[in-house]
């Protein structure tokens, strides 16, 4: 392990993230996302024992690559039940609350300009969430590939069947995986309307509430994540300073956020469910949100303080109204989140029995699912079809500020800024070469974790870097599709003329190709 | 009070028409709606300057852009024209041509451009014909007579060329007065490569980097042309949020069709249409198989059905819009519901949807018969149709002529069937083509269908074909003319072996045509124009009529669209042309089948351009096919742009509008005169253009 970490080199945000959360998770695409680090031991440069070597010749389309890398998170393996219930009910939940959420936003915005300001960034960020869970969800409309996926378990079943071990240790598992699913999806629509209901400060005291009371229960009794050291740690985040979310305590948009939050479960689950008559009583949610919000003191660290030193007296004491409010449902929640484990315990355990017997079937002829645990992919830089025609395998520096350019440049300052560039890109435009690579697109199969992975030659020579997928790819949390995912790094050759024309850095560019 | 009741009822009637959308004629524009939206009031002059610069050209649109008579147009709708105008030695598609002088400036045979002059209201004339006479058929005969007469009055008081135009399926019947140029002379023409940029794959799409820009000079009496309008370049050019007015031809759209008509098309009609393009393919493709040479006879044929199959699948695409449809069938609801209030409009039309549905039903039925039963792909039998049916038409009264043996048509149509070739006459694809033509036929009507027993016997389509195509001399235009100089004499002593397969062919299809005007053709027309006048009665001419290949004004605003995952630039720069043609690997490697390639001058040239030129930009104007080479002006009236496309999401407008992601496609005019001066050499152009000189 390496403690003495030294940043060296770091773009500005603006080309390293140009075209923002606009861009983001598409290609032809123009970021300039690297950085340096140096690392040291006994206050010196750490020699690693081995190190990828500067490629100077650069690829060309059709080339080789492979990329090494950590991929964090698949579900590949999942049996076609699961991956019909995050097409039906997990995905489509989610994508519903994150589009409530944007539209509370965007009420929010267009009370003035100021308003705008305040919440631009979280409506870009929301949207960009979307964007990614319409991407995975997209994936379960291409039916040759779900239509490969069910074949793949019939062959598994019917290999499975035919062993009579195998059969007794997995051959129900499908099944009961099924019908755990039934009881998920009821769950699921109410875990969905019940919680905090856009409040954060009800977030902070519904996990000041849990905190407390589970802290007082044996450690068998209490739920997984309570150890000693859990419990630590969430006392750190909860003493933390600044409000609940990114940036101040905003008391308006948190009053119009639960008032949307309340009335959406008042809506959907009825004036009689016990979540709702906890929550408002007889009172219309406007009222409630109003009364909680104006008395409470939960967003003052000192309060929190106050309350988590004194413990369960101070918390069965407390007249906050937040606390109350927190009091009165966290049994409800509670008793949901242990009727959720104990179908997530059913999945594991079926879900394990499956794979140890695709294990036993194919050995290790198919790779694991990505477990954030290093990991290799190959495949050659690659177009692919998009937008009704073919996308061009590389960009150059030219199609940067052609975008730039294209959006009115710096002055115009369109989507929020989102294209325009450093002064020092435009100051250096005329030293740079515009025919340079500077992203490539190619057909390897990498996933959020593998960001920053080396892409190398089949000289095992660095030639570029990871660094995000097409929107295609995204789906390839579920399937692989060759025909279109596609990994996008940023070209090696970019980034020498990067760190040579506009940060003037020399002796880095010298070092990294051993000069 | 009185007022605000009156503008509460006023807003109730208008349909809702989105923001931007709109083909509108000259004679009613939406004034108002440019006023609210845009704060724009053009006068009557800034209106007529635009309609007297703009011109037609065959199947695209153009404007007078010198005192002296320069037109601009998209390069592509002058590309099969450039192609004539060149020789084995001197290839202007591929190398490009300027004239720097006028008299290097080459006299374009056959093109013929239009301006329009006049436009004279015949609606209720026409309307009083039809009343109470006889059958809807004969009723519609009575009012194309009267059509006929009023145009042919007015073509003798003018001396002009006199077109009749059905505006509002027939709810207004116009004739609109053009001047005609005869002697267009082609003056600047850009590469291939650069004018297409992209190909075939980049066609309907966006970011875009086409040079699709061409001028032509009009001369009459020898002489330049001195033409009452004309537009100045800009000389500052578009930013994103300006408003931009393009005036242009629009071809075709169905927007008014009813939803049952629609989900026809997306049932049938356009699935029908697919299948058979793609069968076509098939067939052009197993003939390019055999060796180098054929593929390079029709992979010209194959690229252009590629191409088809993109838009039409994008058609598609668009009517499969369930959010589209439902505002469709939305508004059919609310018309309906208004038509059935009216005692005199449910008179009118009320059944009338009731009536396109059971034609349709007839559409269906006949569908399969509607698009085999001709001369199958064949060039040679088409030839010979015509041939064996212009003698027995002429002698009929021209109201009881099939359609394209109207007088009018019937010159071009001569020219045409005796022009010399423009290219070599292969037999053997001809016969391959009319053979898979046949078998096509044979698979899908079956061997016992009429058709096929007249067109083949007892024989196979290899042998029919084979004998037809070897024992036939219509390839050669010199014994089509004698045919046709010879009339009817002439053609009955033929034993030519097409025309005797010709006269097979000839009668069925005339019955498959007539069954097809009286069952489907015919209602569809009537109950659409029935539709249609109650609509004009309701909405009058808040709405504007669908396409008709007439002069038209859209207004809108450059601006982006979300696609592929981001929001879309609304500019690109010459930047972006020299990153995408570098990102398919430039002059070395990979480049998708030349469909990147630049031409060896613009790499020479690149360090002299400014490359942050903006080169192509995206506006939300409502356009479609025709409005090719439409001029973009400001609101000075100023030229700005040149319109050249659409993106893939714009193949819906032929159906509905959707301002969200419907963008024209225009070549920017700052990059014309970047490259005219830089690439081109052509300084005296550029001064003419801006009138500088």
């Amino acid at each position: 392990m390496h403690r003495d970490v030294r940043l060296v080199m770091a773009p500005e945000a603006q080309v390293a993230f140009f075209g923002s959360d606009a861009d983001n998770f598409t290609y032809p695409r123009h970021n300039l996302d690297f950085t340096m680090f140096r690392i040291y031991e006994n206050g010196k440069p750490y020699h690693p024992t081995h190190h990828l070597k500067w490629s100077t010749e650069g690829l060309k389309a059709g080339d080789l690559t492979f990329v090494i890398g950590h991929p964090g998170s698949t579900a590949r393996l999942q049996t076609l039940a699961q991956m019909q219930f995050d097409r039906d009910v997990a995905l489509p939940l989610r994508i519903k609350a994150a589009e409530r959420s944007r539209t509370i936003l965007q009420e929010y915005a267009k009370r003035s300009p100021e308003h705008e300001r305040q919440v631009k960034t979280m409506i870009f960020g929301a949207e960009n969430g979307l964007k990614a869970t319409k991407g995975y969800w997209s994936g379960f409309k291409n039916t040759e590939a779900m239509a490969t996926i069910a074949r793949a378990e019939q062959e598994l079943q019917a290999k499975v069947a035919q062993d009579p071990a195998l059969n007794a240790e997995a051959g129900q598992s499908w099944a009961r995986i099924e019908q755990a699913l039934k009881q998920q999806e009821h769950l699921a629509r109410e875990a969905a309307l019940l919680g905090s209901r856009g409040s954060a400060t009800l977030g902070q005291a519904l996990a000041l509430v849990r905190l407390i009371q589970q802290e007082q229960k044996p450690l068998q009794e209490r739920l997984p994540e309570y150890t000693e050291s859990g419990i630590q740690a969430m006392k750190t985040r909860l003493l933390g300073p600044g409000g609940p979310r990114e940036g101040a305590f905003n008391a308006e948009l948190e009053q119009l956020q639960f008032t949307r939050g309340l009335e959406e479960a008042l809506a959907t689950l009825g004036a009689e469910h016990p979540f709702v008559k906890a929550v408002l009583g007889e009172r219309p949610p406007q009222a409630v949100a109003l009364a909680c919000l104006a008395a409470t003191r939960i967003q003052e660290p000192a309060t929190r303080k106050a309350l988590l030193e004194g413990g369960r007296h101070a918390l069965d004491a407390c007249q906050d109204p937040m606390i109350m409010l927190a009091r009165k449902i966290e049994p409800l929640l509670l008793e949901l989140r242990l009727k959720q484990d104990g179908i997530k315990a059913t999945l594991d355990e079926q879900g394990a029995r499956i794979a140890k017997a695709r294990f036993a079937v194919y050995g290790k002829a198919m790779y694991p699912d990505a477990t954030a645990s290093l990991r290799l992919t190959y495949g050659p830089v690659a177009s692919y079809p998009a937008n009704g025609t073919l996308i061009q395998p590389f960009t150059t520096f030219g199609g940067m500020y052609d975008r730039h350019a294209g959006w009115g440049g710096n002055q115009a300052k369109a989507e929020n800024g989102s294209w325009t560039l450093p002064q020092r890109w435009l100051d250096r435009r005329s030293k740079l070469n515009m025919d340079t690579p500077f992203c490539f697109s190619h057909a390897v199969d990498i996933i959020g974790g593998n960001s920053g992975s080396p892409v190398v030659n089949t000289k095992g020579e660095l030639v570029g870097l990871i660094f995000d997928g097409n929107i295609e790819m995204l789906p390839g949390r579920y399937f692989y599709d060759g025909t279109t995912n596609r990994g996008v790094s940023v070209d090696a050759r970019a980034l020498l003329e990067a760190i040579q024309k506009v940060y003037d850095a020399q002796p880095l560019a010298d070092e990294i190709l051993g000069r | 009070m009185r007022l605000s009741l009156l503008a509460l009822s006023l807003a109730c009637l208008l349909p809702a028409l989105r923001a931007e959308e709109g083909m509108w004629t000259f004679d009613n524009l939406p004034l108002k709606a440019l006023k609210t939206q845009h704060t724009f009031e053009p006068d009557k002059a800034w209106l007529d300057h635009l309609r007297l610069a703009s011109v037609r050209f065959p199947g695209g649109s153009g404007a007078f852009v010198s005192a002296s008579g320069l037109v601009l147009t998209n390069h592509h709708v002058v590309r099969s024209y450039v192609q004539r105008l060149s020789t084995r030695d001197h290839d202007l598609l591929k190398d490009g041509f300027v004239a720097v002088t006028r008299e290097q400036e080459k006299k374009v045979p056959g093109l013929e451009l239009v301006l329009l002059v006049g436009m004279e209201n015949i609606s209720e004339q026409v309307a009083k014909v039809g009343q109470g006479v006889g059958t809807e058929a004969e009723a519609l005969r009575a009012r194309e007579r009267e059509v006929q007469k009023a145009r042919e009055a007015l073509r003798a008081k003018t001396g002009l060329t006199v077109e009749p135009v059905s505006l509002y399926q027939g709810g207004e019947s116009w004739l609109y007065v053009y001047r005609k140029f005869t002697d267009v002379r082609l003056v600047m023409a850009p590469e291939l490569a650069v004018a297409r940029f992209g190909g075939d794959h980049d066609n309907f799409t966006y970011p875009r980097h086409h040079l699709d820009f061409s001028l032509l000079r009009v001369y009459e009496g020898g002489q330049p042309y001195r033409p009452e309008a004309f537009l100045h370049f800009s000389s500052s050019g578009l930013s994103a949020g300006d408003l931009a007015m393009v005036s242009g031809h629009p071809g075709t759209t169905n927007r008014l069709w009813t939803l049952a008509q629609m989900e026809y098309a997306r049932d049938l009609g356009t699935p029908m249409q697919i299948a058979s393009m793609e069968r076509r393919r098939a067939q052009l493709e197993a003939f390019a198989q055999k060796d180098f040479d054929a593929r390079a006879l029709v992979g010209g044929q194959i690229y252009g059905i590629d191409n088809g199959l993109k838009a039409t699948r994008g058609y598609l695409a668009a009517l499969k819009d369930v959010e589209a449809l439902k505002k469709v069938a939305q508004a059919e609801f609310d018309l309906k519901a208004k038509v059935a209030r009216d005692p005199k409009l449910k008179a009118v039309a009320g059944s009338s949807w009731l009536q396109v549905q059971k034609a349709l039903v007839q559409s269906r039925k006949l569908a399969m018969e509607q698009m085999l039963v001709n001369a199958r792909g064949s060039e040679l039998l088409g030839t010979a149709l015509h041939l064996v049916r212009v003698p027995a038409e002429v002698t009929k009264p021209e109201a009881a002529r099939l359609s394209e043996y109207s007088d009018a048509a019937l010159v071009p149509l001569k020219t045409r069937l005796t022009q010399p070739r423009p290219t070599p006459f292969h037999a053997d694809l001809e016969i391959h083509l009319l053979t898979e033509g046949l078998k096509e036929a044979q698979a899908l009507l079956g061997k016992e269908h009429r058709f096929l027993k007249a067109m083949l016997g007892n024989r196979s389509p290899e042998t029919v074909a084979r004998e037809a195509v070897v024992g036939s001399k219509l390839q050669d235009p010199n014994e089509v003319k004698r045919l046709l100089e010879g009339g009817a004499p002439a053609l009955a002593a033929s034993t030519d072996s097409m025309v005797v397969l010709a006269r097979q062919l000839d009668p069925i299809q005339r019955q498959v045509r007539e069954q097809q005007e009286r069952l489907v053709e015919g209602p569809l027309r009537e109950h659409a124009a029935r539709i249609a006048r109650a609509r004009f009665a309701i909405y009058g001419k808040d709405t504007y009529p669908d396409a008709t290949f007439t002069l038209r004004l859209s207004y809108g605003t450059v601006k982006d669209y979300p696609a592929n995952g981001t929001l879309v630039q609304p500019f690109t720069t010459l930047l972006g042309l020299f990153d995408r043609y570098e990102g398919w690997g430039g002059s070395g490697f990979n480049v998708e089948r030349d469909t990147w390639r630049l031409p060896a001058r613009w790499l020479e040239r690149k360090g002299s351009l400014d490359l942050r030129t903006p080169y192509n930009f995206i506006t939300t104007n409502d356009i479609i096919g025709g409005n090719s080479g439409s001029p973009v002006v400001d609101r000075k009236g100023d030229l700005v742009g040149l319109a050249f496309d659409g993106n893939l999401e714009s193949l819906g407008g032929r159906y509905y509008y959707e301002g969200r992601t419907n963008r024209t496609v225009c070549v920017d005019a700052r990059a014309i005169r970047e490259v005219l001066t830089k690439i081109y050499d052509a300084a005296p152009l550029v001064q003419e253009l801006t009138g500088t000189n």
